[in-house]
């Protein structure tokens, strides 16, 4: 009976103990950076296409519901299996949570996934004001006003917008290398407003730091062919030469997207015939 | 829209595997497909209307054939909607005419994988502006 009783008393200080307890200190970053790591390692271990990845995710929002990588981790296999829906009401929460972290991450999944390219511009713009001179997914705010410029025809302002792209990776002692995307799609907004001259002085700079780029010797082949220049053909055969071994344009998530401008091997092959 | 799963006797069995596992995508460029795209549907003469975008998501088995259809149709904000159902129906026959799906993939060890894909048509007033992904 002394026994018992002992136990029912444990039992009820023990519940008294966890209720008084404070409960997870979700105001504090470290506590949530470290959840996040937690349950995001977790999550991986089954891989996003698992419905323990959403599950696992789901558990950390309810302990936290104010980590925004939450929800963006749960929003990817929506996002990778084209549900929009789901996909964007997640990334639209954690953009309400942290508009400084995931407002420029928004735009870019509006220009690169969606093209939807005037919900992009408004979120870069956003994210400027908050950010000036940060980067989203390896290029800065100009690099995708310059690509929404270029899909909607507007060239002469898609110009400018690489042109600041670019003198913003200059940006320091100036000696930095343009990434050479920059001034492939540089070279494409030129080729688009018939400056051939520009761009070729472009296409051939980005192919001077990434030789076997197809997009590169297809667009410098075609830049060519129009300027009655016989090296033409040798771009065209490079395109698809360096195609064929496995060389493609570098961007991230190119497995999930196709990037403005981005070819087939079947569209290399029809400007050779 | 198809809710029957079509697999070839030689294919593997239905795992879930996706086009991004299978390192596939469709082999004809966005811009070739966005002309013929446009062609089919104003052969088709629909009025102006909704904008959005119409998601279909279907099994590829090995041998490339398409089956089990899902649709899923956004506005231009995301948000769940519904584009008339004739509209609809004529985007589904035109993706139906993609009949060039990578065929007889392996995955490790496992051959003649099938893979579950997605094409989304990005569509203002009725007229397709970009096809992804």
């Amino acid at each position: 009976m002394g026994k018992f009783l002992i136990f029912c008393l444990n039992l009820i200080l023990s519940c008294l103990y966890c209720r008084g307890q404070n409960p997870v200190d979700c105001g504090s970053k470290a506590v949530r950076d470290s959840l996040m790591m937690v349950y995001s390692d977790k999550a991986g271990k089954y891989g996003f296409n698992d419905d323990h990845w959403g599950e696992t995710l789901d558990s950390l929002i309810a302990i936290c519901p104010n980590i925004p990588e939450a929800y963006q981790e749960k929003a990817l296999p929506y996002l990778y299996n084209g549900d929009y829906a789901t996909a964007f009401a997640l990334i639209d929460k954690a953009v309400e949570i942290d508009q400084k972290g995931w407002r420029a991450y928004r735009g870019y999944l509006n220009c690169i996934f969606t093209r939807n390219y005037e919900r992009a511009m408004v979120d870069l713009r956003d994210a400027q004001l908050l950010e000036p001179r940060a980067h989203t997914m390896d290029h800065t705010y100009y690099f995708y006003y310059g690509l929404c410029y270029l899909e909607t025809g507007q060239y002469e302002l898609a110009e400018q917008e690489f042109l600041k792209d670019i003198v913003e990776q200059r940006r320091g002692d100036g000696r930095n290398d343009i990434h050479f995307n920059s001034l492939f799609y540089l070279g494409v907004t030129y080729f688009e407003l018939k400056a051939l001259d520009l761009a070729e002085k472009y296409f051939k700079d980005c192919l001077q730091l990434y030789e076997q780029f197809p997009e590169g010797n297809y667009y410098m082949g075609t830049v060519l062919r129009i300027l009655g220049n016989p090296g033409a053909e040798s771009y065209f055969a490079k395109a698809r030469e360096f195609y064929n071994e496995g060389y493609r344009m570098t961007e991230p998530n190119l497995t999930y997207v196709t990037f403005p401008r981005q070819l087939s091997l079947i569209e290399i092959d029809e400007i050779q015939k | 829209m198809d809710t029957t799963r079509i697999i070839h006797p030689d294919c593997a069995p239905p795992y879930g595997i996706f086009y991004y596992q299978a390192k596939v995508k469709y082999p004809v460029g966005s811009t070739e497909l966005l002309a013929a795209a446009r062609d089919f549907m104003r052969s088709k003469n629909h009025p102006p209307q909704a904008s959005g975008y119409v998601t279909f998501r279907f099994f590829v088995d090995c041998k490339g054939t398409m089956s089990r259809i899902k649709v899923m149709q956004t506005d231009e904000e995301y948000k769940p909607t519904h584009f008339p159902r004739d509209y609809i129906n004529d985007l589904h026959s035109y993706i139906r005419t993609l009949d060039r799906w990578p065929q007889n993939i392996d995955i490790e060890d496992i051959k003649n994988v099938n893979y579950i894909a997605f094409i989304t048509l990005r569509i203002r007033h009725g007229e397709i502006l970009n096809i992804l992904p």
